[in-house]
């Protein structure tokens, strides 16, 4: 990785790195065909089971327009040896890492951005928009069906299929960097698709962590040299979850069966929070008496102390955690019926910390 | 380390108490409505098909609700390869108090949820198409509306239990559960499933404690890990889903009692009734649980959803006594 300046105005940086991941024994691989299993392969302590070798290339440039302004672009080729699976239908965001293997081919992501980078007002404020668009290779879901649960005599990546993704968006950013009230905002319009050929028949469709909106200000107050407030806010789209469509009565078994919808067609409701907090800085020394002059003098103090007190979720939001759905009653009676629940964390939580500094 | 687990649990307590609760409701989109399938043939006895159909996910699912989900007047036909019988559609508003009594035993539904409902069902009134071991079942169907559904099953050559007996839980004088040795046919694929109804009367009554054979959670396997082995295994006590009998909510719940009368009804089946069955006892257990995966059924029938089942059932009475 290096800089070249190939002028006053432009800079390039680039570099590459050599990514190497080997799965070695014990290990135990269960070759199915549907779900029989056709052959068991063993391999032994410090077997190689499979290798990947990779390059990362990475390159990126500043051409400065003037001053106060500058144009970037960059471009960066990835590797990665873990994948995250995510099983949860209904939101709760357990997910489970999986690493590379005979059938699951590392991850490798294109990133492709450009932005406008710009200060103003004598660089009290600083402002960028950014463009992305990032292609993904070698993604996995869970089968249609499948459960996590569901992996005696049998493993885990026989449980996933395999497809890839992309995703885009906007990034907006502005700074105010000096003076008593400082802060920043930033806003992310994105969207991020995945295509398998196993899942809706090679449909696109929302990845669990596609999120349309993405908002966060942040604001610092100086009030004087004691006090000082700052605040928090964010705000996110819901999470692209799987929910039933449609329900339908089974007499032999006298239950209500779901019928799920598309993977990940349906939101969580938004997620916003604000947090708030106030911070008492003591001062950094003491008043002392001075006994022969009876005038006070300031002695410093070993420690530097300030008291913070905080607001989490300061007007209580209750933002979704995970969804269930709740059946009462029994078939045949008026109270049959079912319910979606969300359960929520953390609903306003106030809180006081002491720091100290020695 | 000590201070550490504490501020570990006391976080824990802490996320408990913080976190809520509270209904919801989502805005679920109206979906076309699909006909579905519930039916099955037995060793000895006429085909039973249920016709109902999907609803979106925001209607109602009281009786009369359910009762509009049955579809009415299709032209329903079972074959076995050589004859094919057309099945009569009757209803429990139709029938008589005798035949409803009949109806009840014939579908493992009590009266009173049979007539709540008005279940509606297809099935062989001649009694020429009787369940056959070793037999294929092919199912088809046309709706008033002019859909067609086909489905195939077989009932399996019926694979009997070597012995079953009743043990006590743990230390208990009184609860336990019914225990089994099954020796697997070697080189096929079986599937299995377990039904049990206590056939004895609650004391000083005359109501017998489980109107029908009820199926524990769990009550299909198949033989991947025990192809061709004999073994022993055991089965706790069905409950109707969120059933208000007593000892459904009490701590009997789950278990046979000392001197029940117990009749199990362990049926050879298919995979497919397997897949089908173990798929939908997930789906109920897994609803809300953070570690599962959205599980549709996975039908065996083409032009709708629904299983058409094959079961070769063999009987056993056990009293439980230790």
């Amino acid at each position: 990785m290096d800089d070249f300046d190939i002028s006053d105005r432009l800079t390039i940086n680039a570099g590459f790195r050599l990514a190497y991941f080997l799965q070695t024994g014990p290990f135990t691989r269960y070759i199915k065909e549907g779900d029989e299993t056709v052959a068991v392969i063993d391999y032994g302590r410090g077997t190689n089971i499979v290798d990947y070798l990779g390059l990362e290339p990475r390159f990126s440039l500043k051409y400065s327009l003037d001053e106060r302004s500058s144009f970037k672009a960059a471009f960066t080729r990835n590797l990665q040896f873990v994948h995250l699976a995510s099983f949860s239908p209904l939101g709760l965001p357990t997910d489970l890492w999986i690493p590379s293997s005979e059938l699951v081919k590392p991850q490798i992501g294109y990133q492709y951005n450009m932005g406008y980078f710009r200060n103003f007002r004598e660089d009290i404020y600083e402002a960028s928009i950014e463009v992305y668009y990032k292609t993904l290779e070698n993604q996995i879901e869970y089968k249609e069906g499948e459960q996590p649960q569901g992996g005696a005599l049998n493993n885990v990546d026989n449980q996933l299929t395999f497809g890839d993704g992309y995703s885009y968006g906007l990034e907006l950013f502005v700074k105010r960097r000096v003076g008593r009230t400082s802060g920043w905002i930033g806003y992310t319009w994105s969207k991020t698709l995945r295509q398998f050929d196993e899942i809706l028949d090679g449909q696109e469709f929302f990845a669990r962590f596609d999120r349309r909106h993405d908002l966060s200000v942040a604001v610092t107050h100086l009030h004087n040299d004691r006090w000082t407030f700052a605040g928090t806010f964010v705000f996110g789209t819901g999470s692209a979850i799987t929910l039933p469509e449609s329900w339908f009565f089974s007499p032999t078994e006298q239950r209500v069966e779901f019928v799920y919808g598309p993977r990940n067609s349906s939101r969580m409701r938004d997620f916003h929070r604000l947090d708030v907090s106030a911070t008492y800085t003591l001062p950094n020394y003491r008043l002392k008496k001075d006994p022969d002059t009876g005038e006070n003098i300031e002695i410093a103090r070993k420690w530097e102390t300030s008291w913070n007190f905080g607001l989490y979720n300061t007007y209580n939001r209750a933002n979704p955690f995970f969804y269930f759905i709740d059946t009462f009653g029994e078939p045949g009676n008026e109270q049959f019926a079912f319910q979606v629940k969300q359960v929520s964390l953390f609903s306003v939580l106030p809180s006081v910390t002491w720091n100290f500094k020695f | 380390m000590r201070s550490y687990t504490d501020i570990l649990l006391a976080f824990l307590i802490l996320s408990l108490i913080m976190s809520c609760t509270k209904d919801i409701d989502l805005p679920f989109p109206e979906v076309p409505s699909e006909i579905v399938v519930d039916g099955s043939i037995e060793t000895g006895q006429p085909p039973i098909i249920f016709l109902t159909r999907t609803q979106s996910f925001n209607q109602p699912l009281d009786p009369s609700s359910l009762q509009g989900l049955f579809v009415n007047d299709a032209i329903v036909k079972v074959s076995n390869g050589q004859d094919t019988v057309q099945l009569k559609e009757f209803c429990a508003s139709d029938l008589s108090a005798e035949d409803l009594a009949l109806a009840a035993e014939l579908l493992g539904i009590s009266e009173q949820d049979l007539q709540a409902i008005n279940y509606c069902v297809y099935t062989d009134t001649t009694f020429t198409m009787l369940g056959q071991e070793g037999t294929p079942y092919i199912l088809d169907i046309v709706t008033l509306e002019g859909k067609t559904l086909h489905a195939e099953t077989k009932i399996p050559v019926a694979v009997p239990l070597d012995s079953l007996w009743f043990e006590f839980w743990a230390n208990s004088d009184s609860l336990g559960f019914i225990y089994a040795e099954l020796s697997d046919p070697l080189n096929e694929r079986n599937a299995y499933r377990w039904w049990a109804q206590r056939t004895n009367s609650y004391p000083g009554t005359n109501v017998q404690k489980d109107q029908d054979y009820v199926a524990p959670l769990g009550s299909v396997f198949e033989d991947t890990f025990f192809d061709g082995l004999s073994f022993e295994f055991f089965y706790n006590r069905g409950t109707v889903v969120n059933s208000n009998m007593e000892d459904d909510n009490n701590e009997e719940a789950g278990f046979f009692k000392l001197n029940d009368v117990v009749s199990v009804k362990f049926a050879t089946t298919t995979l497919e009734v397997e897949d089908y069955i173990a798929t939908s006892d997930d789906q109920l257990v897994n609803n809300g649980s953070p570690f599962a995966v959205p599980a549709n059924l996975p039908s065996n029938v083409e032009g709708g959803r629904g299983l058409w089942a094959g079961y070769a059932p063999l009987f056993y009475e056990v009293i439980c006594v230790p």
